[in-house]
């Protein structure tokens, strides 16, 4: 008898054999799944109520965004009712006489002399806030509150009316800025007159030939709320908002590599596709930051015939929860250790409050009658309306990241229907420069100095998390996966001025085995 | 109920489809865990190897039968309770036997449950190789590679188990005989 036949024999005897199962196994069995159940759900419900709880601080934090937006609007509403008063000042220099054969006898007549002119009446300049930014019409900021206030002695001089350039389906806010007052501040030269109201286009000319003294102050308040246009109707177009905001931060998340659940303890039922898995995770996360403070945030637009200067020196940044989105595949390469790879993609968001003062200074070219020794003439003056106030912006800064984690895994419990698997790796992440609503470029300043405008820049961060997975269905698992990015470099002349962030979140995905 | 909606009542976690794939399969399976391990250790592995399958059933892809993928989770556990202690590959004295075991009717003299007892009674390494080569259909480099041994180990220790189990079958068979 050869041993194949004698080992074929005992393979028949022994293949259909059965033998008696001891009592109390099945009720065993149950008992024990059970019990499995416990750790898995108590990790996947802490997980779930993480979860919930950064969607409610999100949803919070957008009604509350919103409800002080409406405030704002109400306020500004309220304020808008009451007429806008206050006392302007017109300085009026003198560029150079267009007309009449005597104009080098006018004591005026000297270019850049700085000679103060009286603005008397007919006087009529127009006040427009809104004209340096008038090209940025899709700017979605809004303007929502102007109201004057005296800045000169507490004479009135003159009553203004102000319009903002608004959509048609806008509340009108102010109309018109028209000085109808001809109270004469120098009665030295109250004589004079505008007979003519004309604008120039020589932008250069004007601004090197007259330092505007501030004859018309204006206090204006100004709150920009970039959210708030779609949501009122109210759309103001053209305001100079470039806005601004400093740096910010950046994160990123989860990293999305993954592991794989232990296949089949019986090595001859996998294959070799089956060491290849793909993981796709959505992850909320909270950024933290480390901050260099800005000093102010600075910005001065020249366009035409106007001129902003605006320095906010308060300025109040919160970084929002913020949520990223992950694919990674990994390969197992041992029993214990996964390698893989991936591309995420999120977004910080960062919400800022910027203060400081604002100061509009608008020129204008008048002619004037006077009289000269050989009879009257015209002389051609440049009048600065010079207007300033405190400007409030409201922002939200987007920061866009693209990340590569590279991660590497390794297994430390595996249990029927559990595992735990500690991930660690670097991130190579590309970040972009803030996005908002306010169309236009502030420039941030610190204690080292101006910051960059650099579009991207790229980093590393390293992080780690534990990940905890069960199976779901064939072929796939869910997992969740608390985790801690960490970020060590300095952002200084980068994209993200002036911060280092790094966050903390939880990674929650599906995982699916290839080759199945 | 068909075996695919039996496997696909446990995938789907609904506890009568588990129940009865217990019912259906607990025999065989401990039969397997007995010729591997002893009494105790054979119900921890029964009881164990259920719960693999439940929780992994979902990995079984249809090909070839079930009952021998589940065969292979069962023989992959008794594997981890072995490797707690350590099995004992050396050779043993060869069992004198004193009748000659050409005769080709000598198995079917005798029954499973005899068969299955006398292989109980091969040493750890035979038993454990003999099963696994014979009975499971594993390869040597299979063996080897999951018991951490050397494939020419594995066939030796199959020689050797063959040899003994045939002496244990012969004097079976010749009280039978007698």
């Amino acid at each position: 008898m050869t041993n194949q036949s004698f080992d074929n024999q005992v393979n028949q005897k022994l293949s259909e054999h059965e033998s008696p199962v001891p009592a109390g196994v099945w009720e065993a069995i149950e008992q024990k799944k059970k019990k499995r159940r416990s750790p898995f759900f108590w990790w996947f419900s802490s997980a779930g109520i993480l979860l919930v709880a950064v969607g409610i601080i999100v949803v919070l934090q957008m009604q509350k965004s919103d409800g002080n937006k409406v405030a704002a609007l109400d306020e500004s509403n309220k304020q808008t009712a009451k007429s806008f008063s206050g006392k302007t000042t017109a300085t009026s220099d003198q560029v150079g006489a267009t007309t009449g054969e005597n104009n080098t006898d006018d004591k005026s007549t000297a270019v850049g002399s700085g000679s103060q002119a009286e603005t008397n009446s007919p006087v009529s300049i127009e006040a427009q806030p809104t004209a340096v930014d008038s090209r940025n019409s899709s700017s979605t900021q809004s303007e929502q509150e102007i109201s004057f206030e005296n800045a000169g002695k507490g004479k009135r001089l003159s009553t203004a009316k102000s319009t903002l350039q608004q959509p048609a389906k806008s509340k009108p806010v102010l109309q018109e800025n028209t000085i109808e007052d001809t109270e004469s501040l120098d009665p030295g030269i109250s004589t004079r007159n505008f007979t003519n109201n004309k604008k120039t286009n020589s932008p250069e000319l004007i601004t090197e030939s007259h330092e505007a003294p501030s004859f018309l102050q204006r206090f204006a308040r100004i709150n920009y709320n970039e959210m708030a246009i779609p949501l009122h109707g109210n759309s103001w177009s053209g305001i100079a908002a470039n806005s601004i905001l400093q740096s910010l931060a950046l994160r990123t998340d989860s990293l999305g590599i993954v592991y794989s659940k232990e296949p089949l303890p019986v090595k001859p039922l996998l294959n070799k596709k089956a060491n290849w898995s793909v993981d796709i995770a959505v992850t909320p996360f909270m950024p933290l930051r480390q901050q260099q403070e800005l000093i102010s945030v600075d910005r001065t637009t020249t366009t035409g015939m106007h001129k902003s200067e605006y320095k906010a020196d308060n300025i109040k940044t919160q970084l929002q929860p913020s949520m990223a989105y992950s694919i990674s595949v990994r390969k197992k390469v041992s029993k214990r250790v996964h390698i893989g790879a991936g591309l995420q993609y999120g977004v910080i968001k960062e919400e800022l409050t910027l203060s400081g003062k604002e100061i509009n200074t608008e020129y204008q070219v008048v002619q004037r009658l006077e009289n000269g020794s050989s009879g009257p003439f015209l002389r051609t003056d440049t009048v600065a309306v010079v207007t300033s106030g405190i400007r409030t912006i409201d922002a939200i800064n987007s920061y866009r990241f693209f990340d590569i984690p590279l991660s590497l895994q390794y297994m430390l419990m595996e249990k029927p229907g559990l595992s735990l698997r500690l991930t660690a790796g670097v991130n190579l992440g590309l970040y972009s420069r803030y996005n908002n609503s306010i169309a236009g470029e502030l420039q941030a300043v610190s204690s080292s100095g101006t910051l960059s405008k650099q579009q991207s820049t790229v980093r590393t961060e390293f992080f780690t998390g534990l990940r905890l997975s069960r199976p779901l269905f064939r072929g796939a698992e869910i997992f969740a996966e608390p985790y801690l990015r960490f970020n060590a470099g300095k952002y200084a002349n980068t994209v993200i001025n002036n911060k280092s962030v790094h966050q903390v979140g939880m990674g929650i995905g599906l995982s699916f085995q290839l080759g199945r | 109920m068909t075996e695919a909606e039996l496997i696909k009542g446990c995938i789907k976690k609904k506890a009568g489809c588990q129940r009865l794939l217990f019912e259906t399969y607990a025999g065989k399976m401990m039969s397997l865990c007995l010729r591997y391990v002893g009494d105790q250790e054979a119900k921890d592995v029964l009881q164990v190897g259920f719960l693999k399958v439940f929780d992994y059933i979902h990995q079984y892809k249809g090909e070839g039968s079930f009952e021998g993928w589940m065969r292979r989770v069962f023989v992959s556990i008794a594997m981890r309770h072995l490797s707690k202690k350590k099995l004992d590959f050396t050779d043993i004295d060869e069992v004198a036997t004193d009748i000659s075991y050409e005769e080709p009717g000598v198995i079917a003299k005798i029954s499973e449950d005899e068969i299955h007892a006398l292989i109980r009674q091969l040493p750890d390494g035979y038993r454990t190789v003999f099963n696994m080569h014979v009975i499971e259909g594993y390869s040597h480099e299979e063996i080897a590679e999951q018991l951490n041994i050397q494939p020419t180990t594995s066939r030796t220790q199959l020689l050797k188990a063959r040899k003994m189990l045939q002496g244990f079958i012969c004097k079976t068979c010749n009280s039978i005989i007698v």
